[in-house]
């Protein structure tokens, strides 16, 4: 028996003994780079599904929600949920298009939510709320005294949401606009998302 | 003499707590302490975000650092409402209570990137340093035992022949 013969397989057999020796190193080396970095937002219902959203809402009555950030930013993450309110002829903030040309809503903030969230990992926060209002029969309008958001009481005292004749209902918009901290700026920049929820204020 | 100084002692902390009691304006936060203890709350959280990063980028554990910031952000938020109703003494509270809350942080999140620095370096030098050198040592080793192999069945053809 001549030793050349096996030389192929010797050389095969220390290639592979060889390769699994290095294959922690290769896993650690071998690992395409990210090239897509975002923010996830979402708003789920009281049971974590994307299907019973409150709408019909009765005055100072509870409603739940879960809000939730996903990071995928490559960076622990600083933000700020800004909560608003708006009727049908209020601005909304935009989600479409180049981050940079989408604009929050020009309403004041109710109240802020900080977040803080590292790469790869998401918050979710229960959020229960109730409004207080009463209806104007004159000037057929409901008008808000306040929110209540996980036991924050939210003065209201200037929101009025009229009578929609065509969808017949009182409208109006309860939403969640998500910024960024920013350390190069020192300041907080609209991150180009937000989640709204449509309620209908019933008066009967 | 001793029992009229005492007497006057008394009736001094007499009339500063009737007049805590009936004029607590007198010693109520102003809207200028309100709004520096809020901006001053903000700058601390942010030095904390800024450690915390780093802490991450060091590939530290910051669940726990995350938790405590979440915390003092949540009662910064409380007192900048307060702070928007005019409600100065709750304002200055609640900004207080979250710069506090944060006693400490910077130091232990230097301490935990320093660890996590180190334990980056042993991680680097079991998963990566290592296997490289074992599997330099198997090529070696085998191109080793080859020729010893074929020399020593040199020597046995030679003895055969």
């Amino acid at each position: 028996m001549k030793l050349d013969e096996h030389r192929a397989l010797f050389i095969v057999v220390t290639g592979i003994l060889a390769l699994l020796v290095v294959s922690p190193a290769l896993d650690r080396l071998l690992v395409f780079p990210r090239t897509e970095f975002f923010t996830e937002l979402w708003l789920l219902d009281s049971n974590l599904r994307a299907e019973d959203y409150p709408f019909n809402i009765t005055r100072n009555q509870d409603y739940s929600v879960f809000l939730g950030v996903g990071n995928r930013l490559g960076y622990c993450a600083y933000y700020l949920v800004q909560v608003k309110f708006r009727n049908q002829t209020q601005s909304a903030p935009t989600s479409f298009g180049p981050i940079e040309n989408r604009t929050p809503s020009g309403l004041p903030t109710l109240f802020n939510i900080s977040a803080f969230v590292a790469d790869g990992h998401v918050w979710e926060q229960p959020l229960t709320f109730s409004f207080n209002y009463v209806y104007n029969e004159t000037l057929s309008k409901v008008e808000f005294l306040g929110l209540r958001l996980n036991d924050v009481w939210l003065g209201m005292s200037d929101y009025t949401v009229s009578w929609d004749p065509v969808r017949r209902g009182f409208f109006g918009f309860l939403f969640f606009e998500l910024w960024l901290y920013n350390a190069s700026a020192n300041s907080f920049h609209y991150h180009g998302r937000f989640v709204s929820l449509r309620l209908n204020m019933t008066v009967s | 003499m001793k029992k009229t100084g005492l007497a006057l002692c008394f009736l001094a902390v007499l009339i500063l707590t009737l007049y805590t009691i009936f004029f607590p304006y007198a010693f109520a936060v102003t809207e200028t302490e309100a709004r520096l203890a809020i901006e001053s709350a903000q700058g601390k959280i942010v030095e904390c975000y800024n450690a915390v990063v780093d802490v991450e980028k060091a590939g530290g554990n910051i669940t726990d650092l995350l938790s405590r910031l979440d915390d003092a952000g949540g009662l910064l938020s409380k007192a900048t409402l307060a702070y928007s109703y005019g409600e100065f003494d709750e304002a200055h509270d609640f900004a207080v209570q979250s710069e506090e809350g944060l006693e400490g942080f910077v130091d232990e999140a230097n301490a935990l990137k320093e660890t996590a620095k180190q334990e980056k370096y042993w991680d680097f030098v079991i998963t990566v340093i290592a296997p490289i050198v074992g599997a330099e040592l198997v090529v070696c080793g085998s191109f080793a035992v080859w020729f010893l192999l074929k020399r020593k069945y040199a020597e046995v053809g030679s003895e055969v022949e």
